[in-house]
This record gives structure tokens, C-alpha cells and sequence, in this order.
């Protein structure tokens, strides 16, 4: 029952009730378009008994990169006898933007005939599902309405946009044991000559140092090539509500946020172990693993995170978890700072981990929004001179710190700061 | 124009000259004023739908029709004002549930269907209306009563009968 049926039923009411007082025959005689307007609703509402319909949801795909168009289609068959008149109505979730079509439709279906809804929705990224269609079926009048929700299951990832990186050419302190493309200080099988040691019995005769051997007779030597070996990347992303930033439509986390995807994808693409954890309101993360699938794992759990409301145990970022990384892996730190985050850095130190710090400025971020007065000039310095502190500060703990502008491309700043000598600020 | 809308200002200005012309025969020149006033009200309602507008508005034509009867305007011209008022308040619904998507075959058809059940409906209900208006009976009190019952039986059995179909 809906409010036009509450409105008819009172009048009609109140003017039996009236005509009653007063005992005027004419305010009775009024009801009747009103009753007539109510009993044809009620005669023309269907049997729920006999309501059947077979419903169904398309998507144009399963799986999307950022910003990218989604088509949608509902579809709703009338399987009963009768025509049944009906509203499709598809409920929107939060981050969808419609570009075109409708999200709701009133329509007349006859025996047997199907109808269909369609729209196109885009959205930066996230997880959409949706497990019925609601419909609303009622009489023509919309008097009597009944709310049903029928099972049309689907879902779509979009996930966050990559831009390609190169690939960089870098030596972490440490390796692992697995062949890869950095060369891990270690003679063993490989491309680059590494140096020529006497021959042991099961040495290839391929690698035999012909010339050494003819100097020193009875010995036989064997070249050495440099181990090539892949790396333990681990990357953490600060989704606390304290970093993000908002300018309009832009979002300096959805920039860090970015940020790690083309990191994870690069890596992965060069052969690297990658593990990634999210730090915010909810805790994600994805424990180390190579290939495409770990980056399919990475991709869903990034387009799940969210830089929104924060809880006590994501204040600082001293609570994060880093024993969950492998030993001796390089660590990624993607996160604008705040002042209380210094700690972790040691500790990340104090733990044996190579890190790298790569902090989007949150000042040049905002920068286009704040007011041009004194003031305002002021205080943009004293917060540029204490976030200065804090990069010098961490850099002082031999960690690589990229203070990038998002405006920026990240890849030089990130191959400068993996070549270069540790602890040289970029 | 869409045919919705053609209706809906047919409908609002046909109710306002029902009540307008019905106070006029009797000399009430603030009820007509009123009457006039409440179609003004009635176009503030199709512009804001969803509030309670539309609802304020119905109750306060029907209030005006049966004042006018209290003092002794024409009947049928009130009955009439009252009947197209509920048109008018239906219209507003449609037109805001279709709204901007009535493109498609399958939505026109309900459309036309909504539009012919209303017709038919206020039709009905106005010729009973009108016939019953024409005729004078003298009823006595009990057999009234007993009317009285069998109209508040009536409407509980239609309560019931739409409770039950809007719940699933």
C-alpha cells in the first residue's frame, strides 16, 4: 500500500464521515469517484499467485581497467498469462556515475513479453555486484504495488589505471634464490663473467679457462658467471583517513593509489616477488607471490581499498603489520606522512628491510585551492619546512625518499632513487 | 505535448472552473478566490512531486468542494471539481514516475493504459455521481445505518484485500 492508496482511502473516509455529520446526501454522492477510482485499481491488480518472470542481468564484461565504460542490461520476461504493468528499477551503489539510460522504467509486459533496461555506467574503480533486480508490480493506476526483488546475479571489477613503467635496472641488497634479471653478487650460472675459481668435479667442461689451465699445469680452471636472481618487493599503501586529500574531483590518495598499481605491475612484469598491504580503515593485503594471477590479486585488492573513515588502529602507521613481509625485502612506503610517522622507518631499519619512501606532496596537491593571502602563504611555508624535516629526517636513516608532485611522472624519480647511492634525497 | 500533460492542464483548469463557477452561483466570492488560488498551488505541486504538495493540494480541493456543498452550491459543478482534482493529483504521479524515460513501446502502452483505467474510473463514477445527484430518496434512519455499515464493511474487506496483495 502506498501513499496514493492512503490519500484516496482517507478522503473517501472523511467525506462518509462528513456526509454523515452534516446528513447531506451530495457529500456522499462525492465518494463516488473516488471509490471508482480505487475499485478500478483493485480490479486490475494481478494475482500475485500467478506472477512468473525470468530476469536477467548482462554485462558487457567481467573485468575492467579505470574509468572505463560499463554497459548494462537488464532484462525482465512476463512468464504469467495475464499483462502485468511494472516498474524495472536497478538500485545505484556508491562510486557509480551514469552516462546514459535509465535506472528505472514503467512498463506494460503482455503474456510472454520481455523487457529490457539499459544503461552505461562508469566508475574510477571499485567491486560492484548486484544479486536481484527490483521490480514493482502493480495495477495501472499504481494503487496497489507489490515490491519484489528477483535473483539476476552479476559482478564487474574495475580496476585501478596502469601506466606503464619500464622496466629499471636495479641491485637490492638482497635477493632471492630464483632466476631472475638482477644480478645477485654471486657466481653461478649466467650472462655477465664474474670471475674463475679451480675446477670441481662436476663443473661443465663448456666453462673450462683454457689458458689459465695451460699456465698452470696439472690444475684446471673454470669461469664464473654472475648469478641473476629476481627481488622480494613488498609495497605498502597509507589509506588513513589523515593523508587524504580532496581538490573537486581529484583524490591524492586515488594518485598513491595509482602509483602502487604501476609499481606492482612493472614488477611483476620483470619476474619479482610482490607483496603489497593496505593501510587504512580496513586492512588489506596480499602476501608475495609472482606472475600474472599475484597480479590479478593485487588489481582486486586495490580497486577494494578505500582512503575513507579512519578507526584508532590505523592512526599511525607504526601499527602496520611489517613482519609480514619477507626478510630483507625492499619495501615500498607509498604515503603523503604525517608527522607521527617517522617511527616506522626505524623500525623498518631496525628489522634488516631496504626501504623507499615515495610521498606525493599534499602541499603542491592543495596548493591551487588555497587562498593567495599572507596568511595562506605563511602557512603553506611552515607546513613545506616541516614536511622538509620529516623527508630529511627519514632520508637521514640511509632510505631513498622520492617527494614526488603528482603533476610529475613517477618512473624517473623511482629509477633515480634505486640507482643512485642509498640515502641521497631526490 | 505529451499527452499526460494536455490532460493535466485540462484536468486542473476544468476543476477550477467547476468550483470557481459553483461559488460564483452563489455568491461565495472568497471560495472562488480560493478555488482560484488552489490551481496556482496545484501547478507549485507538478513542479515538486515527491513532496507533500500534491496530497495538501487533493485535500484541499476536495475541502473546498465540500464546503461548497455546505452552502448550497451546485452539486454536480462540486462533485465535478472534486473528480477532476483527483485527476489532476493522479497526473502529477505519472508524470513524475515516467518522467523523462516514456520513449519505449512497452512504457507509451502503459501510459495509454493508466490514462483509459483514470477515464473510465472517473467517468463511472461521476455518471453514478450525477444519476444519483438527479434522484431524490427518502431514506429512513435505520435503513441508513444500516447503509452506513455496509459501506465502512465494504471498505475494511477492500483494506484487507490490498494489504494482502502489496505483501509478499
Amino acid at each position: 500500500m502506498n501513499n496514493k492508496t492512503w490519500v484516496v482511502g482517507s478522503i473517501i473516509f472523511s467525506l462518509l464521515i462528513m456526509a454523515l455529520i452534516t446528513r447531506n446526501g451530495d457529500i456522499a454522492w462525492m465518494m463516488l469517484p473516488f471509490l471508482a477510482y480505487l475499485g478500478a485499481g483493485i480490479l486490475q491488480t494481478p494475482p500475485l499467485e500467478k506472477l512468473q518472470f525470468i530476469t536477467g542481468r548482462t554485462l558487457e564484461q567481467g573485468r575492467s581497467n579505470g574509468n572505463a565504460f560499463v554497459d548494462v542490461k537488464l532484462s525482465v520476461q512476463n512468464q504469467a498469462l495475464e499483462t502485468i504493468y511494472l516498474f524495472i528499477h536497478e538500485v545505484v551503489q556508491a562510486e557509480m556515475k551514469i552516462t546514459e539510460g535509465h535506472l528505472g522504467q514503467w512498463v506494460e509486459l503482455r503474456s510472454g513479453e520481455a523487457a529490457e533496461l539499459k544503461y552505461t555506467f562508469t566508475a574510477a574503480r571499485g567491486n560492484f555486484s548486484w544479486s536481484s533486480i527490483r521490480i514493482v508490480v502493480g495495477d495501472p493506476l499504481g494503487l496497489i504495488e507489490t515490491e519484489m526483488f528477483l535473483p539476476a546475479s552479476s559482478m564487474i571489477q574495475i580496476r585501478p589505471q596502469i601506466r606503464k613503467f619500464k622496466a629499471i635496472r636495479f641491485r637490492p641488497h638482497s635477493t632471492l634464490h630464483s632466476p631472475g634479471s638482477i644480478p645477485a653478487r654471486q657466481g653461478g650460472s649466467g650472462t655477465d663473467f664474474f670471475g674463475v675459481r679451480e675446477f670441481h668435479a662436476g663443473d661443465s667442461l663448456r666453462w673450462l679457462d683454457w689458458r689459465l689451465t695451460a699456465r698452470h699445469p696439472r690444475k684446471f680452471f673454470t669461469k664464473e658467471f654472475e648469478q641473476e636472481e629476481i627481488a622480494e618487493i613488498g609495497l605498502i599503501l597509507d589509506a588513513r583517513q589523515s593523508t587524504e586529500l580532496r581538490v573537486g574531483e581529484e583524490s591524492l590518495f586515488e594518485s598513491s593509489l595509482g602509483a602502487t598499481a604501476s609499481l606492482a605491475e612493472m614488477f611483476l612484469h620483470q619476474g619479482h616477488r610482490v607483496s603489497l598491504f593496505v593501510f587504512g580503515e580496513t586492512m588489506l593485503q596480499v602476501f608475495p607471490g609472482y606472475g600474472k594471477v599475484q597480479l590479478h590479486r593485487i588489481m582486486g585488492c586495490l580497486s577494494k581499498a578505500k582512503g575513507g573513515t579512519e578507526n584508532g588502529a590505523a592512526a599511525h602507521l607504526d601499527f602496520i603489520p611489517i613482519r609480514m613481509f619477507p626478510s630483507h625485502a625492499l619495501i615500498f612506503i607509498i604515503s603523503p606522512l604525517v608527522s607521527a610517522d617517522r617511527q616506522l622507518f626505524l623500525r623498518l631499519r631496525a628489522y634488516g628491510y631496504q626501504a623507499v619512501l615515495i610521498s606525493p606532496d599534499p602541499i603542491d596537491f592543495a596548493y591551487p585551492a588555497l587562498a593567495q593571502n599572507t596568511t595562506s602563504r605563511l602557512a603553506i611555508r611552515a607546513a613545506r619546512l616541516e614536511r622538509r624535516l620529516l623527508l630529511n629526517g627519514i632520508s637521514h636513516m640511509q632510505i631513498p625518499v622520492i617527494d614526488w608532485q603528482i603533476s610529475q611522472p613517477l618512473l624517473p624519480l623511482v629509477r633515480n632513487a634505486l640507482t643512485r647511492p642509498r640515502g641521497q634525497r631526490e | 505535448m505529451i499527452p499526460r500533460k494536455t490532460f493535466f492542464v485540462v484536468c486542473l483548469v476544468a476543476s477550477m472552473l467547476c468550483l470557481t463557477i459553483g461559488y460564483g452561483f452563489v455568491g461565495g466570492w472568497i471560495g472562488a478566490v480560493i478555488a482560484i488560488i488552489s490551481g496556482l498551488a496545484w501547478l507549485l505541486a507538478r513542479k515538486y512531486p515527491l513532496s507533500w504538495l500534491p496530497h495538501i493540494s487533493l485535500f484541499a480541493s476536495v475541502g473546498l468542494a465540500v464546503a461548497g456543498q455546505l452552502t448550497e452550491a451546485p452539486p454536480l459543478l462540486m462533485i465535478g471539481g472534486s473528480g477532476f482534482a483527483l485527476a489532476a493529483w493522479d497526473l502529477i504521479f505519472l508524470d513524475a514516475d515516467l518522467g523523462a524515460n516514456s520513449s519505449g513501446e512497452q512504457t507509451r502502452r502503459y501510459e495509454n493504459k493508466h490514462l483509459q483505467s483514470l477515464a473510465l474510473a472517473l467517468g463511472s463514477g461521476w455518471l453514478v455521481a450525477f444519476i444519483g445527484g438527479l434522484l431524490h430518496l427518502q431514506i429512513p434512519f435505520v435503513v441508513m445505518m444500516l447503509f452506513v455499515a455496509l459501506v465502512i464493511f465494504g471498505l475494511e474487506r477492500i483494506w484487507g484485500t490490498i494489504k494482502r496483495r502489496s505483501t509478499r
